[in-house]
């Protein structure tokens, strides 16, 4: 297993964001992680990428435990927040050097990379420019850019989609499309229901931290055919 | 018009807005603040209390003289709130997300500057309120007033007279950044900060306080006429020569020469108010346009800054060498930081000339001793401060971009001690510069440069650590200007922590340099282990106490993000 949640629970206070949660994810496996506002799912995400500290249960991403061994999980991982925050003192070019250095690649080889994924991603002259010129799709590539430069293992999105445009939107979907093909596992959370139908081969549904549906849309597609055939009518079902 | 008062409403509505569900640290934050602030005002009003009666009764400089030192440091304040406005309108007019906001509504630019103004202005000016407050009450309680000599003095003179100052300030930084359109950020703000070094020494050279002195001393003892004529004709055209003459002929009870000189305040107050807004009608928008290809830019031009520069090889091990330039960047391409860096400079710089030139050797051990450990505290507090400013906002400013660095696979540990290393370094090489210079008519004594030289190693560890740790313990995340980070509740609770320690400094070390300062002045030798056990104990302290701090800070680094 790639991704390893087990009975994750998350408390702030009295609240539960996250209720014993357990999820497996493998090797070149795609998971949609849906739900509607507020169901839990950054936190759960945010838990996985280690900027929370779960309340019990445990985490394991390609084997290491996100708490005991943190530093070998985060190596494995790529992480596109909901937010593209950037450096905003930093270039492009600047940030995507300083994110290859933090997961320790040869300068050569990120040099190369740079140049490589600046082109996937139609960065263009951009890349030379302060991050605080950006705009919200311009930030999301270079986000994306980012968590794809060191060829992690597992993927772990949260709102994907957010800010590009819809030729982005096509290259980023082609690319993780091949990225999963090619064994990495993907994690995301997301709102759009058709991009989800589209790219995940597994889908959970979270309300109130819990586990409310997981299946594959081949199941998903019988299912939905009890209701009016929309995959909509059914998570809103679902999510009443 | 109603616009303005619809958004104050409502700022001052969210202003006054507690947060519900307080922890303790909010307690404590508080209740700091509230401990610091009060000590400030209290000392502000004891200590000008005490300067006045010296002055006046055991001195006997006169009313006139005493004004016109007033004056003059009327025209120290002035520039320093001239200056903090610059510094912080910057931030408020050009960098806030809230006035991005605002130009989006169908709100008159006017309104939106005038309205940034007093937010600006209050924000900025607080503390110097609080200080004026205490230091007129401490100088009307000498002289008995009633209660309205303080209520109209506070209103019509120091009030309008800040204002002055303000919008002098906010002037200067719409023509400023005018200018720099065509000039350059960097060239503009070099001409800027020479013309008001400038200015300074132009005005002490004008007003000359030893001249002046000798001048009046001339009557000796009949000094409590008016030496009007004495003073150079153009200081009568600054505000703060017009406070000074209220005051003065108000003590003399000659009340409509003092109403004269208030109104000439107010009146120009109203005159320099609405040629600033004036102004902003005129530039404010063109300027905040054009402040948006200000942030611009790649690669710095100076050369030296190319071994920082991400696309050379590193040097040092990978992680290690893009935080540092991470930190590097983040740092020179922001000038609310180097701005205030350069201010800080000129201000050790002009420290270490004064003191380097001033003779400490004093005839009594005590004066000796007290102007000993002024000098140390002096030095100390110097660090205190830009601790307090650079290293407390450390881990803050990071903000919303941390994500990075906490998601990436790197020891929260190893950023905590990279950060601290690139504080330490650099403020311990100050607080030895400081030692060697401010102990150059002491260096006959190596005892004491040696002492005062581990003491300040012990005050830079301390420091550090304490605003470090503290700075990751109150961490705010959501706060993008560090000058506010600097000026928070948190803040002021380090700082009173900072007083503290330095409290603890002044306890250990007094009594035995005192008893050096005893034997070595008569002559007779000194023993130095008793020096040298007190410095050990406060070597001691100081590692414990930075210790602790960085224990806590680096446990809070681990808290959820």
């Amino acid at each position: 297993m790639m991704i390893r949640l087990q009975h994750l629970t998350k408390k702030f206070n009295d609240f539960t964001a996250v209720d014993d949660l357990t999820i497996e994810i493998k090797a070149g496996e795609f998971y949609g992680f849906l739900g509607p506002n507020g169901a839990g799912k950054t936190t759960t995400i945010k838990m996985m990428v280690g900027l929370f500290a779960p309340t019990s249960g445990a985490i394991s991403i390609n084997g290491f435990d996100i708490q005991r061994e943190p530093i070998d999980a985060k190596m494995a991982t790529g992480y596109i927040p909901d937010q593209p925050f950037l450096y905003e003192k930093l270039t492009g070019r600047e940030f995507l050097y300083f994110s290859a250095g933090l997961y320790k690649m040869r300068h050569a080889e990120t040099t190369e990379r740079i140049k490589e994924i600046a082109d996937l991603f139609e960065i263009g002259s951009w890349i030379d420019q302060r991050t605080e010129n950006y705009s919200q799709g311009m930030r999301q590539r270079i986000v994306i850019a980012s968590a794809l430069l060191h060829n992690p293992k597992v993927l772990i999105i949260d709102e994907l989609m957010v800010g590009l445009d819809p030729r982005s939107a096509h290259i980023v979907k082609e690319t993780l499309r091949k990225k999963s093909k090619d064994g990495i596992a993907i994690f995301m959370s997301t709102h759009s229901l058709p991009v989800a139908e589209e790219l995940c081969n597994r889908i959970g549904i979270i309300k109130e931290g819990r586990l409310i549906f997981e299946n594959t849309p081949d199941a998903l597609h019988i299912m939905k055919d009890k209701y009016d055939g929309k995959f909509e009518s059914l998570f809103l079902e679902l999510t009443k | 018009m109603s616009s303005i008062f619809h958004i104050a409403l409502f700022k001052l509505k969210i202003s006054l807005k507690f947060s519900a569900g307080w922890r303790m640290r909010d307690y404590v934050k508080h209740t700091a603040s509230l401990i610091v602030f009060g000590g400030f005002v209290i000392g502000a009003y004891y200590s000008t209390r005490v300067a006045t009666d010296y002055l006046l009764e055991s001195v006997h400089i006169g009313l006139f003289l005493f004004h016109r030192l007033l004056s003059m440091l009327l025209f120290v304040y002035f520039l320093s709130i001239n200056v903090g406005n610059i510094i912080v309108s910057y931030a408020t007019f050009y960098r806030s997300q809230e006035m991005s906001y605002y130009l989006t509504k169908p709100v008159s630019h006017t309104n939106l500057f005038v309205i940034k103004f007093f937010d600006n202005f209050f924000y900025s000016s607080a503390a110097f309120f609080l200080i004026a407050l205490a230091v007129l009450l401490g100088y009307g309680s000498h002289f008995h007033m009633p209660w309205t000599f303080y209520f109209n003095t506070m209103v019509f003179m120091l009030i309008p007279f800040m204002l002055i100052a303000g919008c002098i300030a906010v002037m200067i930084l719409l023509l400023l950044m005018r200018f720099a359109q065509k000039i350059g950020v960097r060239k503009m703000i070099a001409i800027l900060s020479i013309l008001y070094l400038e200015s300074l020494f132009l005005y002490f050279s004008m007003t000359n306080p030893l001249r002046l002195v000798n001048q009046v001393w001339q009557h000796f003892p009949n000094l409590d006429q008016y030496f009007g004529y004495l003073d150079p004709p153009v200081t009568r055209y600054f505000p703060n020569y017009w406070i000074a003459e209220s005051l003065y002929w108000t003590m003399r009870g000659d009340s409509s020469f003092a109403l004269s000189y208030t109104i000439l305040l107010v009146i120009a107050t109203i005159f320099i108010f609405g040629m600033m807004v004036w102004i902003g009608k005129k530039l404010f928008y063109t300027s905040w346009l054009a402040s948006l290809n200000f942030r611009a830019g790649g690669e710095s031009r100076f050369p030296m800054m190319k071994m920082f520069s991400f696309t050379r090889p590193p040097r040092l091990e990978m992680q290690t060498s893009v935080l540092i330039k991470k930190e590097v960047w983040q740092f020179v391409r922001e000038p609310s930081q180097w701005i205030h860096l350069g201010i800080i400079t000129i201000l050790v710089i002009t420290f270490v000339v004064s003191v380097a030139n001033i003779n400490l050797r004093q005839n009594l051990p005590f004066l000796q001793t007290v102007s000993y450990m002024a000098l140390l505290l002096f030095n100390a507090f110097l660090i205190a401060s830009i601790a307090l400013r650079f290293v407390f906002p450390a881990i803050s400013i990071e903000g919303t971009n941390f994500w990075t660095v906490l998601s990436a696979p790197v020891k929260r540990t190893k950023i905590f001690w990279l950060k601290y290393l690139i504080a330490f370094i650099p403020i311990l090489l100050m607080s030895e510069i400081l030692v060697i210079f401010s102990h150059r008519s002491l260096w006959a004594y190596p005892v004491l440069v040696q002492s005062a030289s581990v003491i300040m190693v012990s005050v830079a560890f301390a420091f550090v650590g304490l605003n470090l740790g503290a700075g990751s313990y109150f961490s705010d995340f959501k706060e993008k200007n560090p000058i506010r980070v600097a000026s928070s509740q948190s803040a002021t609770v380090t700082f009173l922590l900072s007083i503290v320690y330095l409290t603890i400094m002044v306890a250990i070390v007094f009594l035995p340099l005192n008893g050096y300062f005893g034997l070595i002045l008569k002559g007779i030798p000194f023993d130095v282990a008793n020096l040298n056990y007190a410095v050990l104990a406060f070597f001691i302290i100081s590692i414990i106490i930075g210790a602790i701090s960085l224990v806590v800070g680096q446990r809070a680094l681990k808290r959820d993000y």
